[in-house]
């Protein structure tokens, strides 16, 4: 039996919300290089950041009561191996 | 409306932008509606598993492992909607008085910029095909050149057939600007 608790879950999180903020942040940059001074990117590049920002605040208030020391327990499969129970 | 021009090509002396074209708009409205959709998937597996265990999402190991993992879809899906963006938006086609200039953005690293020079413009084909291309006026002009690469292709651009008149009206006029600076240069030389 393993038992691991529940943060480390957020450690995965934390990995995907890494690479979200790292895609984010280049395709930002390539609308701020070559057209985010028009209208239309600024309102789209608005919306984007305001679309994450509301999903990040929504898990975070979701989650706001959550105990995250309680244990995750994973149960290996036993299994025993007797040589006198192998027969040819 | 313009992409910043002078990052990607270097104008000519009297080289003067006419037009700049992108995608139809309801090109990125349907890869809108394809994120609608995939936004749309854990709503519908949310209410699945409800029914079929409904102390699932009140679970107190459960419900947290659930939202984190919706939450991480919806960014991944939120991802997905600016990728669309940039690709739509950074996808263009500029017309100068001299050049026919193509700038493909391939996903996130990846951009092409093609030019051709009017002058080597051969034929100009216009094409709207299909249900939506004809509701929405949106279609595909084919540039024949002489050069390496056979065809320059303006892809799923407004008033398809519009564009193609305004090219050739373009090629006549380089025409008429290169046989005016042929005469200039031969008087000058005489």
């Amino acid at each position: 039996m393993i038992s691991i608790p529940l943060s480390a879950t957020l450690l995965l999180y934390a990995a995907v919300v890494g690479f979200f903020a790292v895609l984010a942040v280049v395709n930002v940059m390539h609308l701020v290089r070559y057209g985010a001074t028009t209208r239309v990117s600024f309102i789209i590049t608005f919306l984007f950041l305001a679309g994450a920002a509301v999903i990040l605040f929504a898990t975070w208030q979701l989650l706001a009561f959550t105990d995250w020391t309680q244990p995750i327990s994973v149960s290996l499969p036993a299994f025993s191996f007797s040589p006198t129970s192998f027969t040819p | 409306m313009n992409l910043e021009l002078n990052q990607l090509i270097r104008p000519r002396p009297g080289e003067t932008t006419v037009f700049f074209l992108r995608r139809h708009p309801i090109i990125f409205l349907g890869e809108l509606v394809y994120v609608a959709l995939l936004a749309a998937v854990p709503v519908g597996i949310g209410l699945m598993l409800v029914r079929l265990w409904p102390n699932l999402l009140a679970g107190p190991m459960t419900r947290p492992a659930i939202i984190l993992l919706a939450s991480a879809y919806y960014l991944v899906v939120w991802l997905f909607f600016i990728g669309y963006f940039v690709d739509y938006y950074l996808d263009a086609w500029v017309l100068t008085t001299e050049r026919i200039i193509n700038v493909e953005q391939n996903g996130l690293f990846s951009r092409t910029i093609s030019e051709l020079d009017l002058s080597r413009t051969q034929d100009v084909t216009s094409e709207v095909k299909g249900i939506l291309p004809s509701v929405f006026g949106f279609g595909y002009v084919y540039v024949q050149t002489a050069g390496e690469r056979e065809r320059f292709v303006f892809e799923q651009v407004p008033h398809p057939h519009e564009v193609r008149k305004r090219i050739l009206e373009l090629v006549e006029a380089d025409q008429i600007r290169l046989e005016k600076e042929g005469v200039r240069t031969l008087k000058m030389n005489e």
